[in-house]
Formats: structure tokens, C-alpha cells, sequence
């Protein structure tokens, strides 16, 4: 497994080199999410990496629709080809431009909906020889990327430190609330904020607003690194360290000391990172469970023998039944009655009626029939023909 | 001579919604099954559902699209098949899918027509070739994406476009939020959405020195393209759509009537200048909402689209009292209440065309014949008969 990590002045850039990075990250206000570097200093970034002899990888991450999709697509056009090495994408229309426009080799950063190896397996198809590196979601566990990594034919990556991006609007949502002189005081175009809220478990979410939107992240930073030899068996080729919001990148240091060390313990790794964290999915994923608790299964129909609902009870007279299903219901038709509260009654029909209390003599669908009262029953009920 | 409009494109949360939403005047519908979209809560549709809601709406000239974007993973997708199959079977319309695996396995296994989920945000032409190739045949282009731009998408990448006229907002990009996946251990991308965007937030400003306590910083106005209809047409989008699986019947009702008038009025007078906009305009203001906006449909969404307060009515809001189940020999009209009502208060039949009937009640009385002051929900009553009233025509009253 290699390292990975972005680079936004020369002192970061330095400190890969140091700590023998072969890649890096580069890029530029205009075209990624969240470096504040500017165009004229990601060139002199580039030119300093080339002569460390690092490939420089340069992300162009943000999402643009197409009337600011087209400046973009200019100003990279303007970056000369040799001072880049790989192309990272994430935005489906930029992959489709810069398949199209250079020949550069293309990391896919399949970060967002990307949670299956089919779809996964068509984009590898989709790009062809052009991709060198498919960047996986964090949302994946360790068996599943192990699985992935197995079934690929192409390099992967995974984020393995760093801060968890929870949101992205186009949208400037900080500025409003920021007055407006101490906003220019403070530079106004990268404004950051900590974000709590009464109704959220969680206190202190870190916030960003720049020219692309904002930006929330997770209070706690993702960590993985403790779980290295994890890592290692889950066939992952590289790990990513994104450190953009520190002053600068010295835990990469440490890392490689502890790694150089024969054993080390991971709590001591955890620690000299210096942040809270989580571990996210990375051992499993069961986002989809608390599904079945979003909703009243009980007064949902099942489609077998089914009748229709209950509409009201007027005890101890009738009750009405709205009929939704082509079966008929007739005098003596043995029903089951599934009340929202899942409880079960049996009974049998002793009369059908329509609305104005004259007998029915059959039923068709869509039809409102009163029939004799069950106790237990009420509204939303679900009737079902027991045979 | 009709001119051409953009097809109505409505929400069809269950069976019955679906049902409002048809007679109310939608040209098609989208509704989810019971797994593989992102509403979780809602009631959606089990099979035999769906094959009665495709034969109602087909049977009335509507088409039907079902949700299929949820970002699945591949336990999802195992279970995929068999059920993109059933829908191939009952003939349905299309499939609305936002992740490539899913455009995959549906195109290997049916003969599915595949519209492109706004969860993929796909925001410019590039985007909209590429997954044309992929197999799509529309794109729901994503709610940043302004109606100029939306009609270079159609003109440059040749692929049908459908774009959001009217409903909730979310403030991210769309797919590009996990707040709930992190915080509250539910995908929001496959149906888990807790909707933190409409929490309140206290922020502060460490740099420079400011607070700004009890904000609803994330919470977007609501979309509302009635202003802008003739943009749409003259863009030549293909499909409007209004956003709203797990709302009411009545705002099921009140969007597709309101939006299909409007069109109608357009395919028969060619503009929109009459003071009937003013009338649709005020009905849109009768079902429960955020503040609205066009957010991104002219120019860019600004400070001015975050909606900024806490949810809560207006006092302009109806609510639905209840269904018209039956009219009793030109007498009596019954009523399946949802709401209650009192003897004496005025309620308001939305017909499926033609203006809002308005009705006094002198009485109420149970099947039975008794009367009674005061209607509970969960019951039938009768009311005194309303002409030109339908079955299933949607009742409401202004909240009190």
C-alpha cells in the first residue's frame, strides 16, 4: 500500500518529499472543492513537484452546471500538460470532457453512489485503458472493499484520515449570517463557521463557505490508520491522508515513524493524530436497518385475498369497508381483519349494505359497503378474504 | 390549434395519491415500490398496487414512472431483478435510477426505458452525453441547473430533460449529502433522509468573533415555477415535475390541478396573461408550504432562497377535511371525513375540472340520519348535496 496526500504550498510539498511520496494532489481554487491555492501558485507547486520527481495528480473535484462548467473547462485547458501527470474526476461531465479532450491518465473518484461492484465494473469498462485509479466511497466496509479490490482490475484508493464531507451546496449560506464588514475583514471569500444544533446529537459540525458553496464535514475525523493491518487485507493499493484543514501536514511524519517501527501500539497512532474520530463504516454498514421502523407495516395491504380498509365504526351497528380489490365479497364471506396495531380477528359476514342501508346483493371494486361490527376493528384496518 | 407543452409529471406517494393525482390532471405519474427508492416512510406500492395503479393510470391516459434511485449496493441489487422484471411485465412507463449499476442491471435484463434520478446531479451537457451512452433516455437534470442551461442540455446532448417545477428543495447538491448516513446511522441516499437540513443551527464565527444563534441556515424556500411556465415551454423541456411522494392528497390534488389548468390554458391561448395566474397562484398558497422561490430556475439561487425559519402553517393553509364517497339521490353528499368539521362551517369541493364548489353546512348527519354538530375523523357523514361534486373529489377548509 502507498501513501497519498494533498499539497497546498511548498513547505506541504516538501514534507511528502521528505516522507517519500511518489504522488500528490494538486490543484487550484477554480477547480477543486476546497484548496484555497491560487492558479499561478498550483503551477509553481507543479513545476516543484516535477523536479522532486513525484507525479502530480491533479483533482478537479467541483460540481459546476453548464454555465460555469465552460470557464472551467477553459482555465484547464490553459494548464500545461506536462506539468500533470493523472487527472481525478468525480463529476460524470468532467470525465466526459477530459476523456475527450487530453490523454491523460484518469483516477475515478467513485466516492459518491457508487456502492455496488456492477456499476463500479462499467465505469472501469467506460474509461478504459485511461484508468489508472478508482477512488472507493467510505461508505463501503472492509469486506466489501476487499471484495471490490478482488473483482477489479483496476488500482484502488480509500480515504483513510482526514475530515468526512457530509454536505455540498452550491449555495453561500454562511455569508448572509456573517456581517457583511467583518466578512471583508476576514478576506470573505473562504468563511468558516461551527455549527451545533438542539435537534442533532452531535455538537460542532466544522462548516466552509467559499466561491463553490458550502461545505459541512463530520465533527470527528475518519481514522483508519489504527486499523492498518486491516487495511492491508483488504487489497487496497492506496490510502489517502487529507489534511487540508491543518496548518500543516507533520502528522505525516509521525505516521511514517510508527510505520518504520517493527510493532506499534494503535492507540499511541490514534493519539499523536490529535483529533476525535470514527471509524464510519469501515467494519460494517447497516445504514438500511432502521428502515422498517420509518413506517406502520401493519396498514400496509398484502396483496394476497385482499379486500380493502376499513373507512369507519360505527359501533355496534356496521362498519365500512372501501373495497380495493376485484374479489367479491358476499353475505358469509369469512374475513381476517389486520388492525394497525397488528392485531388479528376473524369474522364472518352476516349483511352487506350500501350507504343509503339498502341490501347489497354483490360488490364490485372501488365500492363503499357497510357491514356487520367487529369489536377491535378500527379505521385503516386492513380486510382480507380468510379461506 | 394545441400547442406544445411539457408533460405534468406528478407524485403518486400511495395508490390512492396516485389516483388524486390522475384525475386531477397529471400526464404521468412517479410512485416507488416497496424497496430500491429514497422514501423510505412513504406508504409506496406493493405489486398488485402497482399493477392497479398502472392499469388506472394507463386507462386514463397517464404514463408511469417508478423510482428506482436509491445509490443501491449489491445486496440491492440481488434483489433487483426479479422485481425490474415484474415492472416490464405490468408495463410500466419508465424507471427513474441514479446509480450505474442499476442502469446496468436493468438494461441487461428487461427492455425498461430508463430516465436518469435529479440524485445524480447531472448538471451540463458532458454529464448528460455521458449517460446517454449509458442507456438513458432522460435526464431529471439536477435543481441547480436554470431553465437556459436545461435547454442546451436537451439542444446539445439530444436526450429528453425533466426538470423540477414545484416542492421542497434540498439545499445540497442532491446525492451529495450524508448528514443522516453520519449522524443518525440512515442512508439518506437509499430512503433514510432524517432531514437535517431543516434543523436549527447555532453557528459561530471563531475567526472572527460572531455568533449567530437559532438559525435555519440549510432550510431551502420551496420551488415554485408557475411564474416561469412559459420559460419551460419556450426551452422545449421535455417534463415538469413536482416534487411530493409523502405529502397530502390535497397538495397531490391542488399541484395537478392547478399546474394542468395553467398548461391547458397555455395549449389553447399560446400566453399566460390572464388573471387566472393569480387564481393558481393562490391555490398553490392553500396547501401547506415553505416560502416560495424559483430558486435556480432563472438565475442562481441566492441569500434570499434560504427559507431561514421553523416549519410551521400559515394561516393561508387548508387542510383536507375529507373525500366525497357518494351522492345520495341528488340529496345528500357523503363524505369520508380526515379532518373534523363543524355544522355550519363553510368547506370547499375541489372538482377534477372547473372551479372550487363551495358549500355551507346546514347539517351534518351519520349515514345512520342522525345529526350531529361536530364531524370526526375516520368517519362517513353526510352533508348537504353538492352538484357537479365526483367521487373522490378532495374536500377541504381553510384551518382554523
Amino acid at each position: 500500500m502507498k501513501f497519498i496526500s494533498y499539497a497546498t504550498n511548498k513547505h506541504d510539498l516538501s514534507l511528502l518529499k521528505e516522507c517519500s511520496y511518489s504522488e500528490v494532489i494538486l490543484s487550484f481554487e477554480d477547480l477543486n472543492r476546497l484548496i484555497k491555492t491560487s492558479y499561478d501558485d498550483f503551477i509553481e507547486l507543479c513545476q516543484m513537484a516535477k523536479t522532486f520527481q513525484m507525479r502530480v495528480i491533479l483533482e478537479w473535484d467541483v460540481l459546476a452546471t453548464e454555465n460555469d462548467f465552460a470557464p472551467k473547462k477553459s482555465l484547464f485547458d490553459s494548464i500545461p500538460a506536462e506539468l500533470y501527470d493523472a487527472i481525478r474526476v468525480q463529476d460524470p461531465g468532467v470525465l466526459e470532457y477530459v476523456l475527450g479532450t487530453t490523454d491523460k491518465p484518469i483516477q475515478f473518484i467513485a466516492e459518491t453512489g457508487n456502492h455496488n461492484l456492477k456499476g463500479l465494473k462499467v465505469w472501469e469498462e467506460y474509461i478504459g485503458h485511461r484508468l489508472e485509479r478508482l477512488v472507493l466511497s467510505i461508505e463501503l466496509n472492509k469486506d466489501k472493499i476487499k471484495e471490490y479490490t478482488c473483482a477489479l482490475k483496476t488500482p484502488t484508493e480509500l480515504l483513510v484520515a482526514g475530515r468526512v464531507l457530509l454536505f455540498y451546496s452550491p449555495r453561500k449560506l454562511l455569508s448572509p449570517l456573517a456581517l457583511s464588514e467583518a466578512k471583508a475583514e476576514y478576506g470573505g471569500s473562504f468563511l468558516e463557521a461551527v455549527g451545533s444544533s438542539e435537534e442533532s446529537p452531535h455538537k460542532g459540525f466544522p462548516l466552509v463557505e467559499n466561491q463553490h458553496g458550502t461545505f459541512m464535514f463530520h465533527i470527528k475525523d475518519l481514522f483508519l490508520l489504527d486499523r492498518y493491518e486491516q487495511l492491508e487485507q483488504t487489497g487496497l493499493d492506496w490510502l489517502r491522508i487529507d489534511l487540508r484543514d491543518r496548518q500543516d501536514l507533520s502528522f505525516l511524519k509521525t505516521l511514517h515513524e510508527f510505520l518504520a517501527k517493527p510493532s506499534f501500539h494503535s492507540d499511541d497512532l490514534k493519539e499523536a493524530y490529535g483529533k476525535e474520530v470514527i471509524r464510519g463504516y469501515f467494519q460494517t454498514n447497516k445504514s438500511d436497518v432502521l428502515f422498517k421502523k420509518l413506517k406502520n407495516y401493519r396498514v400496509q395491504r398484502k396483496d394476497e385475498a385482499y379486500i380493502g380498509e376499513v373507512v369507519e365504526i360505527a359501533k355496534p351497528e356496521y362498519m365500512a369497508l372501501e373495497l380495493k380489490s376485484h374479489l367479491h365479497l358476499k353475505k358469509d364471506s369469512q374475513l381476517k381483519i389486520i388492525n394497525p396495531n397488528g392485531k388479528e380477528f376473524f369474522c364472518k359476514v352476516h349483511f352487506l349494505k350500501d350507504l343509503a342501508f339498502d341490501d347489497l346483493p354483490k360488490t364490485h371494486k372501488g365500492q363503499l359497503v357497510l357491514m356487520n361490527y367487529m369489536g377491535g376493528v378500527w379505521p385503516k384496518s386492513q380486510v382480507y378474504l380468510d379461506s | 390549434m394545441k400547442r406544445k407543452v411539457p408533460e405534468l409529471l406528478a407524485p403518486a406517494g400511495s395508490l390512492d395519491k396516485l389516483k388524486v393525482a390522475v384525475d386531477y390532471g397529471a400526464n404521468a405519474v412517479y410512485l416507488g415500490g416497496l424497496k430500491f427508492g429514497l422514501r423510505s416512510a412513504a406508504e409506496n406500492f406493493t405489486k398488485q398496487e402497482l399493477r392497479e395503479g398502472v392499469d388506472y393510470a394507463h386507462a386514463k391516459g397517464a404514463l408511469v414512472y417508478v423510482v428506482l434511485n436509491g445509490f443501491l449496493h449489491d445486496k440491492d441489487l440481488d434483489e433487483l431483478g426479479e422485481f425490474i422484471q415484474f415492472l416490464d411485465q405490468i408495463k410500466i412507463d419508465a424507471v427513474i435510477v441514479s446509480d450505474l449499476g442499476t442502469i446496468a442491471t436493468i438494461s441487461e435484463q428487461t427492455n425498461l426505458e430508463i430516465h436518469l434520478s435529479t440524485q445524480a446531479s447531472c448538471l451540463n451537457i458532458d454529464s448528460a452525453r455521458l449517460w446517454k451512452k449509458m442507456g438513458v433516455t432522460r435526464v431529471v437534470v439536477g435543481r441547480e441547473v436554470s431553465i437556459a442551461e436545461a435547454a442546451l442540455i436537451k439542444k446539445e446532448a439530444q436526450i429528453e430533460v425533466e426538470m423540477f417545477v414545484h416542492g421542497s428543495m434540498c439545499m445540497a447538491y442532491s446525492g451529495n449529502c450524508v448528514i443522516s448516513n453520519f449522524t443518525q446511522g440512515r442512508d439518506s441516499n437509499r430512503g433514510g433522509c432524517a432531514h437535517s437540513c431543516r434543523f436549527e443551527y447555532s453557528l459561530d464565527f471563531p475567526k472572527m468573533g460572531l455568533a449567530a444563534k437559532h438559525n435555519y441556515f440549510m432550510s431551502s424556500k420551496d420551488l415554485s415555477g408557475l411564474r416561469v411556465l412559459e420559460e419551460f415551454i419556450a426551452a422545449g423541456i421535455d417534463s415538469i415535475k413536482v416534487e411530493g411522494r409523502m405529502k397530502s392528497h390535497l397538495y397531490a390534488a391542488t399541484m395537478a390541478k392547478v399546474y394542468s389548468q395553467a398548461l391547458d390554458y397555455y395549449e389553447e391561448h399560446g400566453h399566460f396573461l390572464s388573471e387566472k395566474l393569480l387564481e393558481w397562484e393562490d391555490e398553490l398558497k392553500k396547501v401547506t408550504h415553505r416560502t416560495y422561490a424559483q430558486a435556480n430556475l432563472i438565475d442562481k439561487a441566492n441569500a434570499d432562497t434560504i427559507f431561514n425559519e421553523r416549519e410551521h402553517d400559515t394561516e393561508l393553509d387548508y387542510v383536507m377535511v375529507g373525500r366525497v364517497i357518494g351522492q345520495i339521490e341528488d340529496k345528500e353528499t357523503v363524505i369520508e371525513v380526515r379532518n373534523a368539521f363543524n355544522q355550519y362551517d363553510e368547506v370547499e369541493i375541489l372538482p377534477f375540472k372547473g372551479s372550487v364548489l363551495k358549500q355551507g353546512l346546514n347539517h351534518i348527519k351519520l349515514l345512520n340520519g342522525q345529526e350531529i354538530e361536530r364531524s370526526k375523523p375516520s368517519t362517513l357523514v353526510k352533508i348537504p348535496y353538492v352538484c357537479g361534486a365526483e367521487v373522490n373529489n378532495i374536500v377541504r377548509m381553510r384551518k382554523v
